[in-house]
């Protein structure tokens, strides 16, 4: 990752490590398609919330607000709704609507891809990105029918624009796009607020000293997505009796995933809950295991390198849950990596000023996870995924931490995390279980 | 968002039979588009209700103690979007599916009373148990759309058959009859 988001360095050009993740990529592509066929119907995370969102666009009305997923902006359903008229009767309507997420997925990991190649070493960028397609976070979401996947890709595809300064000729037009790529994020998921903000930062700090093309940029990135999601946010007010808060947090309108909701535990949060990381976290990363439900960092941690809510794999099988405590243990290796490119990002803010919306993004998102568990203490509301927009600026921070090493150190980093790589795609592959 | 609305809802009109046929395939297999099949008023009347995970701890608890499970009534009830959750979720779980795979089926007449309405007979072999009759009712709003199931009967069901007609037309008064018949409840 360059300093100071000058643009594209000089470099030596993709090696055989690219080669090898470009392989491994492909590998993972095959089991993918095969997870999102043989997962069984609607046992998705919110599967039947999302696919009666598609049921009722498909029948051409929009889905009731106070539904369970009908607070969700309607893009993902609408492209579902035409999925279910393009593919023959012979695919399931919700493997189709799994194939969007797929897609997503894919095209996450080519922008992340294509970000890092111009900031950092070709083949740091290839395995970074090929580790970010692997993750078993990334895996469930985009092998499962919901909005979270293209929400990401959309959000990333205008947090990439950010990493180098707008071209000082063209500041409207790159605006214009990015404020584009946001309104279809917005018009996606709720989430996508955040990268509003995040961008509109991302524009004032590459333009403090153009008081009028930033104010502009600014009138493009943030007008375009509220213009675009104004009709949608503004049904849910008036559903809402006028409260926005309740509704982007969640299903907080529908009864019975309120009933749900408050039958999970822990039932109540202490604020000891989101300092505990219980060594199950590592070695039987599921919320059934003990201090598992309850605490915040280590479910995040579980559902971020495992399977933590035991909806895509039998982790009563106790093979699975030994391959999922190694994808775990395995995880701390890239975390660590990250958490020392954040260091460096922090000991020099102002070098690494493209980073600024990406990492505001992501401290948003942290933020906004942290209010909902507190008000939704259930452990389902500790998802991984609800932080999948903020897969660039993770990317960019382990790119940063791998970058940091050289020689035969910086080897055996890339050796480690393609071998990560594919352990994830091999135990997250269903049919690797039998299933 | 017109446009895709458009697209999407531009789709040519089955005859009543192969709606059934299309039903009867999909169910399990591919809930959303047996869901798209029927109507409003089928899924008020099916009744199937949602358990929380914390119900469904509790009842399995108690069958794992050998107490019958409780077969109270259930307050209200479900709301349209409840029995339509409910609806989807009995489809996936795997004892349904399961069953649902044990059953062969042919249309055996298909009557057309007039533009907005038809009858669709279906007679349902299980494996393993006896065979009985299927009676579909379909409706649509006028000849343009497309034909959807407003109601089904069933004819020749008895213990012996109870599970495939619950799995052939998945309704809160199989299930319960099926509790009582298993000494548990099915969540």
């Amino acid at each position: 990752m360059s300093a100071g988001g000058a643009g594209a360095v000089a470099k030596a050009p993709p090696g055989v490590w690219s080669a090898l993740a470009a392989g491994a990529g492909a590998l993972a592509l095959v089991g993918r398609v095969h997870d999102v066929a043989s997962l069984p119907p609607l046992q998705d995370f919110d599967g039947p919330g999302h696919a009666l969102n598609v049921v009722a666009l498909h029948a051409g009305r929009l889905p009731e607000p106070t539904s369970w997923g009908g607070f969700h902006p309607p893009l993902y359903y609408a492209l579902g709704a035409l999925v279910w008229d393009v593919l023959p009767e012979s695919v399931p309507v919700h493997v189709g609507l799994r194939l969007i997420s797929l897609l997503a997925g894919v095209g996450l990991a080519l922008w992340i891809w294509r970000a890092l190649y111009r900031q950092a070493a070709a083949d740091d960028a290839a395995l970074v990105a090929l580790l970010v397609f692997c993750t078993p976070v990334v895996v469930l979401s985009t092998s499962m029918l919901g909005n979270e996947a293209l929400c990401a890709f959309l959000v990333t595809g205008a947090l990439a624009r950010l990493l180098e300064p707008p071209p000082s000729d063209r500041v409207l037009r790159h605006a214009g796009v990015t404020g584009l790529w946001l309104a279809g994020a917005l018009l996606t998921k709720s989430t996508a607020l955040a990268a509003v903000a995040a961008c509109a930062l991302g524009y004032v700090a590459w333009l403090a000293r153009r008081p009028l093309a930033a104010a502009a940029a600014l009138a493009l990135v943030v007008g375009l997505p509220l213009l675009a999601a104004a009709p949608h946010y503004a049904r849910l007010l008036r559903a809402s009796g006028g409260n926005l808060l309740v509704v982007v947090s969640g299903g907080a309108l529908s009864p019975a995933v309120r009933a749900e909701m408050r039958s999970q535990p822990p039932g109540e949060r202490h604020l000891s809950d989101y300092l505990a990381f219980p060594a199950a976290a590592l070695l039987a990363p599921v919320h059934q295991a003990p201090g598992m439900a309850r605490s915040v960092p280590g479910m995040l941690y579980a559902s971020t390198w495992a399977d933590a809510h035991e909806h895509f794999l039998p982790a009563a099988d106790p093979r699975v849950l030994a391959a999922e405590a190694g994808l775990a243990l395995g995880g701390l290796l890239p975390t660590g990596l990250a958490l020392a490119g954040l260091l460096r990002v922090l000991r020099r803010p102002l070098a690494y000023r493209g980073l600024l919306a990406p990492l505001a993004l992501a401290g948003g998102l942290a933020l906004a996870l942290l209010r909902y568990t507190w008000v939704l203490p259930a452990y389902s509301a500790v998802k991984a995924s609800y932080l999948l927009s903020a897969a660039l600026p993770a990317a960019a921070c382990l790119a940063l931490g791998l970058g940091a090493a050289s020689g035969a150190r910086r080897a055996g980093l890339r050796g480690a995390l393609l071998a990560l790589a594919l352990a994830c795609t091999l135990v997250t592959w269903r049919g690797w279980w039998g299933l | 968002m017109s446009l895709l609305l458009g697209v999407a809802c531009a789709r040519p009109a089955a005859d009543p039979s192969q709606v059934v046929t299309s039903y009867l395939r999909s169910l399990g297999r591919d809930p959303l588009r047996a869901i798209a099949r029927v109507t409003p008023g089928f899924q008020q009347r099916h009744g199937l209700h949602l358990a929380t995970s914390a119900q469904v701890e509790r009842w399995q608890e108690r069958v794992r103690e050998g107490a019958p499970a409780p077969a109270a009534p259930p307050a209200a009830p479900p709301t349209p979007e409840e029995a339509r959750v409910s609806w989807l979720s009995v489809q996936v779980k795997p004892a349904f599916r399961d069953e649902l795979a044990r059953l062969a089926w042919h249309v055996a007449t298909s009557r057309q009373d007039d533009d907005r309405h038809a009858m669709v007979t279906v007679r349902i072999e299980p494996v393993d148990a006896p065979a009985f009759e299927q009676i579909f009712h379909l409706v649509r709003g006028d000849g343009s759309r497309p034909w959807r199931i407003d109601r089904v009967e069933q004819q020749g069901v008895g213990a012996a058959n109870l599970a495939a007609a619950f799995v052939a037309n998945p309704t809160e008064e199989l299930r319960r009859r099926l509790a009582a018949e298993l000494g548990v409840a099915p969540e």
